[in-house]
């Protein structure tokens, strides 16, 4: 994808309430994200998996019986109990059902989120500290 | 002469067998083995530490007012009708948090086990490890202040569920401003505020997926008789307590009950009602709407004008391009 053609989408972008856009386009995926919280533009640029790749097809396989983990409510998203604390769980973590993997605050509501299932940690899908929306992913988690 | 220690649960019990009588300096003196002067003493600790204690020369000594909590005068005010908040309250001397009990309790009960029923209230004489936002410390000396948790099982989606913050917030608010003439405010989105000074905090901690809680626990604590001593250096200057702001003890068990009384009714609205009602009444007790403030959400520092809050309760900043922010949590410091 060309400079001009990123330039333009990302100008498209600019003066709606879109937050996110994302193109395919000769074998390129095209990701931009303009962060509602901090108002900036984030652009990412992936080279699509080749179908050919035996390694990735596994990928995707897998991804689909991932589990997602959703936030249930808008707040802010903490990886950990307290600034100073540990991180609740790292990526590669075995989990088990009940183990808390985040809070999500609002209002000083405090929702700590616990995992559904036996599992590892496979991806972390928001900072520390960042606003997250209703049902936006969080955590993805391989079943055990 | 020297005396033998004495205790102040000692003297207490004297003047409390005596009920709003008089009882002499002699007298206890007599019962207790030790001198006039050692009971004087004690009675003036006593005070001190937030004990009404009346004194007359040629009475004695006569007990007006108890600051222990008096977990039997509690039960009785809230006994007269059925109710859910006080349903059933459980005291405990000192605990960790009273939030942790109640989680643990509460957790207990949602996963099938014995458990407890809705409005369940802990309540504790202090904390050794009373817990403020992503893990701060509540400052929870025992004997002088009220730290309680209530559980609720409201069955709503948890979206729905941050306007319980803001609801113990009035409920609160309202307690202390009919037993006070403290002019008490909120500071969105539940802080307990005379001025710019803290009397009180709220933490509540839910458990839920994402259709429904499965229970939440309200944390309240309100510094009562808290004194300058109580404190840390550090929050000295950004804390009161009713003592300090009305120059005198007043009844922890009192504020115990008006708030548990407060919270029964709120609930009620809150469940019959909706959440209009209580955003309503929280932005008639709120000192930060039209206000000049600073937000602090992690590491940035935004400052605008507290506009409004919206219908989740949550803070509607006007920023200085106009533009207008959803704040669902951070610090708030009112600029002017």
């Amino acid at each position: 994808m060309e400079l001009e053609d990123l330039k333009e989408l990302i100008g498209l972008l600019k003066d709606t309430d879109i937050t996110e856009v994302q193109i395919e386009k000769d074998g390129i995926k095209v990701k931009v994200k303009r962060d509602k919280f901090f108002g900036h533009l984030e652009v990412q640029q992936h080279a699509l998996p080749e179908k050919k790749d035996l390694r990735k097809e596994e990928e995707i396989e897998t991804e689909g019986r991932l589990l997602t983990v959703t936030s249930p409510i808008v707040g802010t998203f903490y990886r950990s109990p307290s600034p100073d604390a540990e991180p609740f769980v790292e990526i590669g973590a075995r989990v088990k059902k009940g183990q808390v993997l985040c809070i999500i605050e609002a209002m000083k509501l405090m929702n700590e989120i616990e995992s559904e299932i036996d599992g590892v940690i496979v991806r972390i899908l928001v900072e520390n500290g960042h606003p997250v929306e209703y049902g936006e992913p969080l955590f993805m988690i391989d079943p055990i | 002469m020297m005396s033998p220690k004495i205790k102040n649960e000692a003297v207490v019990d004297l003047l409390q067998k005596k009920k709003s009588a008089f009882v002499s300096g002699t007298e206890i003196a007599g019962a207790l083995g030790v001198s006039r002067a050692a009971v004087w003493k004690k009675i003036n600790r006593l005070k001190k530490s937030g004990y009404t204690i009346e004194a007359s020369r040629a009475k004695g000594y006569r007990l007006t007012e108890v600051p222990g909590l008096s977990i039997e005068e509690i039960r009785n005010a809230l006994s007269g009708r059925p109710r859910i908040i006080g349903g059933e309250i459980i005291f405990y001397d000192t605990v960790s948090s009273t939030n942790t009990i109640a989680a643990e309790l509460a957790g207990k009960a949602s996963s099938g086990g014995e458990g407890c029923t809705e409005g369940t209230v802990i309540i504790a004489d202090g904390q050794t490890g009373g817990r403020g936002r992503r893990g701060r410390a509540w400052v929870s000396p025992p004997g002088k202040n009220v730290y309680m948790s209530i559980i609720v099982t409201p069955g709503v989606p948890p979206v729905q569920a941050a306007v319980l913050t803001l609801m113990t917030a009035v409920a609160c608010a309202s307690a202390i401003r009919r037993l006070s003439p403290v002019p008490v405010s909120i500071k969105w989105p539940n802080d307990l505020m005379v001025s710019d000074r803290k009397l009180g905090g709220i933490l509540t901690e839910i458990k839920a997926d994402m259709d429904r809680i499965s229970y939440a626990v309200i944390g309240i604590g309100v510094n009562i008789n808290l004194e300058v001593d109580d404190a840390p250096d550090d929050i000295r200057s950004i804390a009161t307590s009713l003592k300090y702001e009305t120059g005198r003890p007043q009844s922890r068990t009192k504020y115990a009950i008006e708030i548990l009384d407060e919270m029964e009714k709120w609930y009620g609205i809150f469940m019959k009602e909706g959440k209009r009602p209580v955003l309503e009444e929280w932005l008639r007790l709120t000192s930060t709407i039209g206000k000049t403030v600073n937000v602090t959400i992690g590491d940035t520092l935004l400052t605008g004008t507290a506009e409004k809050i919206n219908d989740e309760g949550m803070l509607m900043l006007r920023l200085s391009d106009n533009s207008l922010k959803v704040i669902s949590s951070g610090d708030v410091t009112v600029l002017r």
